[in-house]
């Protein structure tokens, strides 16, 4: 178990808002059952490794995104791609989109000789970056609302209006981005701006989450549970006051049809169950519960009927509140492995 | 195609609104057309014809996702043809009422667009002019005539007769009852048009939280 919890600790040592030590993921798993603790850090273990990003992790993802978008717009250096590149900087202060354009402003000093104040001298094409694509409601609300909004560069013209007249395209970049959030952002933006959103519009990511039990033999490489016909479970979905997509909430025993991410089927079955019922031990003790998209397995859109969106994808500069809330959860007699970065801050705290 | 001589029609091309190529008049009503991309079991479909296609395979995922992933109708059309043994033994019986259903999702899902294009068709004939098809369509037969079932004509002026001229929005369409209607393996249930998805979300609510 020490080891283990060491091995934990030193893969998310760069973790920004809580110090990880051994005895730090050792107490945390110390608030589960005795006979599972061993099986849930090895299991942990095993998805860490796959699914942490570090922070050097995260700028070798941008330095091949930078270096990839200069092959394909053909430029002989990343200072002159940057110089013809307009970042959308639409999200407040303390959100992610910020702290990440930091971080490229620091790589492109660092590695590239430029820097984001010589972005968009030209405007060739938009970048819109973000750590986590979940449901898709804050992309969605971030573009339409950009899109929207009068452009810079022509008065009385909007957004939307000159990158399709001009096919300017938008690039949208995630480091982590779930299938199902993606479709919903582009089929309503599709809906709501016209259909040449299509040809100017392209969402990429470094890792994706094919997490939509309807879609082509998805990987589902996120927790959602199987039906075990545990009345305790089935209780908690009952009483959710959610009606819609109720067959969402489990995935059926034969899918996924290849396991990729946990480490045996076996060992799927039981994490997803001990941290599902966990979540719902914990929940059960708030009492009333303000926000309703809190589910034990994660933030997920309100009016869906399922446990969560089960993601299991963690950087170093925060978790998404969309991943099992064993990890984040502080309160009612619960410590978290992760602590969430802006709690405190309106709409994030986690109540 | 083999049409039905006695549902065969015939049609003044003076008389009656012809629709053809996507990008001429009246093209938004053709199952070519991809600009009325479909969500259906919350996946994008990038047309209709993809969607009609892909059902003919409905116990048969794998035809299913190639046709689906075509950004071309016209290729998951030809992406189809290639599948054609393996179709529904019923399909046949069965291809009108799926036509049908996947009609009524595209109305649906883009009444804004289609409902007031439906209208301007007053209330004339409303043809798919083809080369050769004289079952979905009608092929010119001599100066001014065209002939065929006009199938999906038809099925145009049934739902404008039945919605759009009553101002009657479909919120959402039923399921066939047909055994085994299935993409990728799940039933299909009510689709609902993109308002049902849209408010249920309660976005305003939403916006203050990091999802």
């Amino acid at each position: 178990m020490r080891e283990k919890s060491s091995a934990i600790a030193n893969i998310l040592r760069d973790y920004e808002n809580n110090v990880m030590t051994a005895d730090h993921v050792h107490d945390w798993v110390s608030q589960f059952d005795q006979e599972d603790q061993d099986f849930i850090l090895s299991e942990l273990l095993h998805i860490f490794k796959q699914t942490y990003l570090s922070k050097s992790d995260c700028k070798k993802f941008f330095q091949s995104c930078l270096e990839s978008w200069v092959k394909e717009f053909k430029y002989k250096d990343v200072a002159s791609f940057i110089a013809e590149t307009s970042f959308i900087d639409i999200q407040p202060e303390y959100k992610s989109q910020k702290e990440l354009l930091d971080l490229l402003n620091k790589i492109l000093i660092e590695h590239y000789n430029c820097n984001l104040t010589q972005s968009a001298e030209r405007i060739k094409r938009y970048i819109y970056l973000d750590d986590v694509l979940s449901t898709g409601s804050k992309l969605f609300s971030d573009l339409d609302t950009w899109f929207k909004t009068e452009s810079d560069l022509t008065q009385g013209i909007s957004n939307y209006q000159y990158t399709r007249d001009n096919q300017l395209p938008v690039l949208v970049i995630f480091i982590c981005c779930h299938t199902w959030g993606k479709g919903n952002a582009e089929f309503r933006l599709i809906k709501n701006l016209g259909i040449e959103v299509k040809k100017i519009l392209s969402i990429k990511a470094g890792y994706w989450i094919e997490n939509n039990v309807k879609d082509y033999n998805p990987k589902l490489n996120n927790m959602i549970p199987i039906d075990n016909q545990d009345p305790y479970i089935h209780n908690y979905l009952n009483n959710l006051a959610a009606v819609d997509k109720p067959e969402y909430a489990f995935r059926p025993p034969q899918k996924p049809v290849e396991e990729k991410l946990f480490s045996s089927l076996a060992s799927r079955n039981r994490i997803e169950t001990l941290f599902l019922v966990k979540g719902i031990e914990i929940l059960s003790r708030v009492g009333e519960l303000k926000v309703s998209q809190i589910r034990p397995l994660g933030y997920t859109i309100k009016s869906h009927k399922t446990f969560g969106l089960g993601t299991l994808f963690f950087t170093f500069r925060n978790i998404p509140n969309n991943c099992p809330i064993v990890f984040w959860w502080a309160n009612n007699n619960w410590r978290p492995l992760f602590v969430l970065k802006n709690r405190g801050i309106r709409g994030n705290e986690p109540k | 195609m083999n049409p039905n001589k006695e549902k065969m029609r015939l049609y003044n091309c003076d008389e009656v609104i012809i629709f053809s190529k996507t990008n001429d008049l009246f093209g938004e009503l053709s199952n070519m057309s991809s600009s009325f991309p479909l969500y259906v079991n919350d996946l994008v479909i990038p047309s209709s014809e993809a969607l009609y296609q892909a059902m003919r395979y409905s116990l048969f995922p794998k035809a299913q996702n190639e046709i689906i992933k075509q950004a071309s109708p016209m290729t998951a059309k030809m992406i189809s043809k290639k599948y054609t043994p393996y179709s529904r033994q019923d399909w046949e019986l069965i291809k009108l009422r799926v036509m049908r259903w996947v009609m009524e999702i595209k109305l649906s899902q883009h009444w804004n667009i289609l409902a007031p294009l439906l209208l301007k068709t007053e209330n004339k004939a409303i043809v798919e002019l083809s080369f050769k098809d004289q079952f979905w369509g009608a092929k010119k037969v001599g100066n001014n005539t065209l002939e065929g079932t006009n199938a999906l004509g038809r099925l145009w002026m049934d739902l404008r007769e039945r919605y759009v001229i009553n101002n009657n929005k479909i919120k959402c369409v039923a399921p066939l009852t047909i055994a085994g209607f299935r993409l990728y393996d799940y039933d299909i249930n009510f689709i609902c048009d993109e308002n049902y998805f849209i408010n249920s979300e309660q976005m305003k609510n939403t916006l203050s939280v990091n999802i």
